[in-house]
């Protein structure tokens, strides 16, 4: 039984020209587990793959397979084994030549390409040109010449490309297979959903940089989660819950309660003897998590080497959409978070894309909102005490976790959630976060320039409505007009956002800023 | 060891497509169609047998320019053959799982060389038998000496091979310098088809610039073999002007070890993407 590698990144860099593929890539991919490789599309992760195998020189750094060089490997297809990409065929050449060609590159018995024909199920078309193979077949052939040497490692870049269902599932099972008989397995994937349940740790890499590794479970934050509980009588679960001392915030599909199993808050009902319509647990969807540590909405401590204390154990309210920034790089820092607001419009595209709804686009806007809203709490953290700041109207403020989890910060001072929350952002102290939010708070100012107060009501937003507060960043603004210009429904609705913008801006005026993410909407 | 297995690697790989049989065939057609009519026309003419006042043909040396017709007009074969070694690696992205399984670029490369020789003696002497059987056919049909008993002969298929051998080493370094195979194919069709014969035609006509022509690759697989039509049907581009067979051969090792050098330091061991 071969025995499975590790595979150790370290520093690596690649530049082609003026761009940076893949930029100080450091990581290590352990043997007997499935490890996915998860970026978009143009992350560096099949230039990464290629610097490990040898196929692409480094700028910078060194990829290695158990401790050596792919080159100096005495046997490389006997020690790892790559399916690059689905294309690497002559058309005009059998499988089972293709095959021959490269056992007996590698001195391997010509016995192996019969067997290996049959492991991934191309034992009758092995003598068929590769022409006519489907884009299936190809990848299956090319996952034959991976295991042509029987390696303990294998490396996968885009497995699941033109698999149809089975295929897939098929594929999943295979390689979960070989992780079980100690084997090293490193699959790549641009899509999250399709390895999730294949994998048991990720390394997720975003413009060439590592954000995270370590297991897909602990990719989002435990704490992150809430019991969402709901009743016919609202009124009256608040009360009980009031009562109970518990905190809770009011969305519109119901109440969240945090730091308490859904168990504990139906007892709470129970005993006040009110009826429940709904109690269920929620935590941060990983996509959601993924997506937003690749947007860059999200540092992982796990990406930050030496990462400080505030940065290494992320309150949840940390975990929202203001992105510390990095530890190691202050200086960068400012430029990074100034695109924070670019990358949430390419969210809000994105979402818009598949919400297909006005409310969509609004929802993921809320990104943009979220650090400007954040920024302004830094504000007021070095000037004004928040407190002061806090309108004594009983108006909420409303905060923003990834979980897409609408969390209504109570305006009580006292209560502790917020005072962990102020904490945390106390320990904040870099400069180049309170440069960002004087920059942020600029734009905030100069979208509320650009929609002047109106007079509107002042009431607080109704609690279950939240969505139609929120920042309005260029984003919102171009996803609006967007979906304006198909029904006058949408256009309506498009209005009443920038209503409700105005609103925001009057209370703005009143130095309380709210930025609102309705995740509840784009999913 | 490692060149062995990557060696025996190149073999399968350049007999299990369709590429060389297909190549090889053209090749025969080719040279064997343009030997006959030549070797029609030549024998004729010296034999007299032309109607009209067509010039007499000295029928001494015939036999060696008719065989001879096999490189004259016949090298771009080797060459296209060794080229699409090299570039199908790269338009197929097969240059991946090849580099995967020998990491070090250099045993292909060598491993390609190689195999090169190989094809290049199957190719040559498929060459050399499409233009002197119907060629020595012909001389025999009309009365004319084969000069097949000769040994000058033999050496003349021998070095005719030899030729055949070099252009496909000077092929593959085309394919590793330049990797677009189409780019690789007109490129040496133009050349050798267009570039080097007219160069070649209008040195003689002016004067010095045999000195340079007789150095292209053509010129010098033409002095190698010792005889061509091509020599012999331009005015004053025999004598004193080719190379000594030798120097030709020496000059065409060179082309191909400069092209495989340079395909080798700025093509083969750049990023495989």
């Amino acid at each position: 039984m071969p025995e499975g590698q590790v595979l150790e990144f370290s520093g690596v860099t690649k530049r082609f020209g003026a761009v940076t593929a893949v930029s100080d890539f450091s990581a290590r991919v352990e043997p007997g587990l499935v490890t996915g490789f998860l970026g978009p599309n143009g992350a560096g992760k099949t230039t990464s793959l290629r610097i490990l195998l040898g196929l692409v020189r480094a700028t910078g750094g060194s990829a290695t397979i158990g401790g050596a060089s792919y080159a100096s490997l005495s046997h490389p297809l006997q020690s790892v084994g790559a399916v690059l990409e689905a294309s690497s065929f002559h058309p005009g050449r059998t499988a089972a030549n293709h095959l021959k060609v490269y056992a007996q590159a590698a001195g391997l018995p010509l016995a192996r390409v019969d067997e290996t024909l049959g492991l991934v199920g191309l034992a009758d078309v092995g003598g068929r040109k590769v022409g006519g193979y489907s884009l299936g077949m190809r990848q299956r052939l090319g996952l034959a010449y991976a295991l042509l040497g029987d390696p303990g490692v294998l490396v996968l870049d885009e497995p699941a490309n033109g698999l149809d269902p089975e295929g897939i599932k098929w594929m999943r099972g295979f390689l979960r297979q070989l992780a079980r008989e100690g084997r090293t397995v490193f699959v790549s994937s641009h899509l999250l959903s399709e390895v999730q349940q294949t994998v048991d740790s990720v390394l997720i890499i975003s413009q060439g940089r590592l954000v995270y590794q370590g297991a897909l479970e602990d990719l989002a934050d435990p704490a992150e989660s809430a019991t969402i509980v709901d009743s016919p009588d609202r009124a009256a679960l608040s009360a009980a819950l009031k009562d109970a001392g518990v905190n809770f915030d009011l969305l519109r599909s119901g109440l969240t309660v945090r730091g308490l199993d859904p168990a504990a808050v139906g007892a709470i009902a129970a005993s006040a003897g009110v009826a429940l319509s709904s109690l269920q647990r929620r935590g941060p969807a990983l996509e959601e998590v993924f997506l937003d540590l690749v947007s860059g909405a999200r540092v992982h401590p796990t990406a930050v080497a030496g990462a400080a204390p505030a940065v290494a154990a992320p309150t949840p309210a940390m975990a929202t959409d203001a992105a510390p920034p990095a530890p190691d790089e202050p200086a960068a820092s400012a430029a990074e978070n100034d695109t924070d607001a670019e990358a949430s419009a390419v969210a809000a595209d994105l979402d818009a894309g598949t919400g297909g709804s006005p409310g969509a686009a609004i929802a993921v806007g809320a990104a943009a909102g979220a650090a400007a809203w954040t920024a302004e709490d830094d504000e007021s953290d070095a000037e004004p005490p928040v407190d002061a700041a806090v309108d004594p109207s009983p108006s909420p403020t409303f905060a923003v976790a990834s979980t897409g989890v609408i969390d209504i910060i109570p305006f009580d001072a006292g209560d502790p959630e917020t005072d962990a929350y102020q904490d945390g952002l106390a320990l904040d102290e870099d400069p180049d976060v309170e440069a960002l939010g004087a920059i942020d708070a600029e734009l905030s100012d100069a979208d509320a320039d650009a929609d002047p107060p109106l007079g509107a009501d002042a009431d607080p937003v109704s609690g279950d409505r939240p969505w139609e507060t929120y920042v309005k960043t260029e984003a919102d603004l171009e996803a609006d007009a967007f979906f304006a210009s198909f029904t006058a429904a949408e256009a309506a609705a498009a209005r009443e956002a920038e209503d409700a913008a105005s609103d925001l801006a009057e209370k703005e005026d009143d130095g309380d800023t709210r930025a609102v993410d309705e995740g509840d909407e784009s999913r | 060891m490692s060149l062995a297995h990557a060696t025996r690697s190149e073999v399968t790989k350049q007999f299990s497509t369709s590429m060389w049989w297909i190549l090889a065939i053209v090749l025969v057609a080719y040279v064997g169609f343009t030997a006959a009519v030549l070797g029609f026309v030549f024998a004729a003419a010296s034999s007299g047998s032309l109607p009209g006042n067509a010039p007499q043909i000295p029928a001494e040396g015939l036999p060696a320019i008719l065989y001879s017709t096999a490189t004259a007009v016949g090298y771009v074969f080797p060459l296209l053959i060794g080229t699409l070694m090299v570039t199908t690696e790269f338009r197929h992205k097969t240059l991946t799982p090849t580099f995967l399984a020998t990491p070090k670029r250099g045993v292909v490369l060598w491993a390609k060389i190689v195999v090169g020789i190989g094809v290049g003696v199957l190719f040559g002497v498929l060459g050399v038998l499409s233009s002197a059987v119907p060629a020595a056919g012909l001389l025999a049909g009309y009365g004319l000496g084969t000069d097949l008993t000769s040994a000058d002969t033999w050496a003349l298929f021998g070095r005719m091979i030899l030729a055949f051998v070099l252009w496909v080493l000077v092929g593959i370094g085309v394919g590793a310098l330049i990797r677009n195979q189409v780019g690789a194919i007109v490129g040496v069709l133009v050349f050798t088809q267009f570039l080097e014969p007219v160069g070649r035609a209008a040195a003689a006509f002016v004067d010095g610039l045999s000195d340079v022509t007789r150095f292209l690759p053509g010129a010098a697989s033409d002095a190698l073999v010792g005889a061509s039509v091509f020599t012999a049907a331009t005015p004053g581009g025999t004598g004193g002007d080719a190379l000594e067979w030798w120097v030709g051969g020496a000059v065409l090792l060179g082309y191909a070890a400069v092209f495989l050098a340079l395909g080798h330091l700025f093509s083969w061991r750049r990023d495989v993407t």
